[in-house]
């Protein structure tokens, strides 16, 4: 009996899970590293707001562009919509995602406790959503790899 | 996983039906096809009954139910 089905190749979902990732990952690496700088006295901290938009609109150019060059290798099944194992893989992981954010956000709170400013509440509240994207996207990943 | 399926052993006698091809006919990907085949999803009624659909045969000859029982091997053990 052919056997050749049985590798499947990176899914178009998948695929979109890891270029979400990985931009995610590599973008707000770079800024919180900055963050990290400005607190080290080594960076200055007027460049943070103007760094922060624009590593977003890199963030979004990044995505897009990655998404359409994956879409056009794959347009059919980029069409279609998620099928039944795609949505539960993405509710998931989206799950597991929450309690990571519900955490962030409670250890946010007790960071004002040990006398952060707002910027770095603001900081420790963003890492936390930058962690829980993370953990969605890679929630993602790993259940496309496992199969469900 | 106790369902256990016959969806390989359908497409080879279907004329070596693709993963892709039963996919279109479900309406799911064929990496979810991939999946329940191998076991490690268990898809819902309605995908169930459309796998059998598109096979013309009745749900029963696609999917079986084999409870374990506490004595039998641990899932992935047997040959």
């Amino acid at each position: 009996m052919a056997d050749i089905d049985n590798a499947p190749p990176i899914s178009f979902r998948e695929k979109s899970a890891w270029i979400s990732f990985l931009s995610i990952f590599g973008i707000f690496g770079i800024y919180f590293w900055h963050v990290l700088e400005v607190e080290a006295g080594r960076a200055d901290p007027h460049a943070t707001g103007r760094l922060f938009f624009t590593l977003l609109i890199v963030l979004v150019v990044v995505e897009v562009v990655l998404h359409v060059l994956v879409a056009a290798q794959s347009p059919k099944e980029a069409r279609t919509p998620k099928d039944e194992r795609e949505r539960l893989i993405d509710l998931k992981a989206t799950r597991i995602a929450f309690f990571v954010l519900l955490i962030g956000a409670l250890l946010s709170i007790a960071t004002i406790h040990h006398g952060a400013d707002r910027v770095e509440l603001a900081h420790c509240v963003l890492f936390a959503v930058v962690v829980a994207e993370l953990v969605r996207f890679g929630g993602q990943i790993v259940f496309y790899r496992r199969g469900a | 996983m106790n369902v256990q399926n016959r969806i390989r052993r359908l497409r080879f006698d279907h004329g070596e039906m693709t993963q892709q091809a039963l996919a279109e006919r479900v309406g799911v990907t064929r990496q979810t096809i991939n999946a329940i085949e191998l076991g490690k999803y268990c898809p819902s009624l309605d995908v169930a009954f459309r796998i059998a659909a598109a096979f013309g045969v009745p749900l029963e000859q696609v999917f079986t139910y084999e409870p374990q029982s506490p004595a039998s091997p641990p899932e992935g053990s047997r040959g």
